[in-house]
């Protein structure tokens, strides 16, 4: 995206953060203004500000849309959606932390992981403990009959 | 194995693991109050699934 700029002459003046972003928000209609890079700092380039802006929806508002504003001039040089995995990993965050939902969401998903530790659990101590009981008694030891619960 | 034992065997889980794919994505991106509580039933039967045959098993074994 700033390929164009790596032989340009280093940024004497940059235009005023308003001017920047009020250039950024005609590339994103309806969004909300997340956070903005300044030009030579981490996020952005040396050239340009860059400005995030993130949806108003549940769904959309983990999405991220940059729009890269040349420092210089005030006028937007790229705007971009993020590339389709990146939208699956945003939106799929929650998933692995199960941060959202409401209290009673959490509450199930704690359980869910308490029935989850037990049968890890259970199956290392059947696999570990038993399997050394086992070992001796080979000769003698009756076939293990699992009864169906019906 | 026939096709009925295929899915006898295999029905619950099928069951449970898609009504459990439901909830997680109705909390994710639901924003109305009944898509969560969709989510909250959802997510619960396999607990209750699971506090019902522990229930069982553990009677069966009192019993013999």
């Amino acid at each position: 995206m700033t390929a164009p700029y790596r032989h340009a002459p280093p940024l004497k003046n940059r235009v005023p953060l308003d001017v920047a972003v009020a250039a950024a928000r005609v590339e994103a209609p309806g969004m909300r203004l997340a956070s903005v890079g300044f030009p030579g700092r981490d996020l952005a380039s040396p050239h340009h500000y860059m400005v995030l802006f993130t949806g108003q929806t549940a769904l959309t508002a983990r999405l991220l849309k940059p729009v890269l504003v040349d420092a210089a001039t005030g006028k937007v040089t790229e705007a971009r959606d993020m590339p389709w995995y990146m939208t699956a990993l945003l939106v799929s965050q929650p998933l692995h932390f199960g941060n959202y939902g409401g209290l009673p969401f959490k509450i199930i998903w704690a359980l869910l992981d308490v029935a989850t530790i037990i049968v890890l659990a259970s199956g290392l101590y059947l696999w570990i403990v038993c399997r050394r009981q086992d070992r001796p008694a080979t000769a003698q030891a009756e076939p293990m009959i699992m009864e169906t619960a019906e | 194995m026939k096709h009925s034992d295929l899915w006898r065997q295999w029905g619950w889980p099928i069951g449970l693991a898609a009504l459990t794919v439901f909830g997680l994505l109705s909390a994710l991106l639901g924003e109305d109050g009944i898509w969560w509580w969709l989510s909250w039933l959802t997510l619960a039967t396999p607990l209750l699934a699971i506090v019902h045959h522990a229930h069982r098993s553990r009677r069966a074994i009192i019993k013999r």
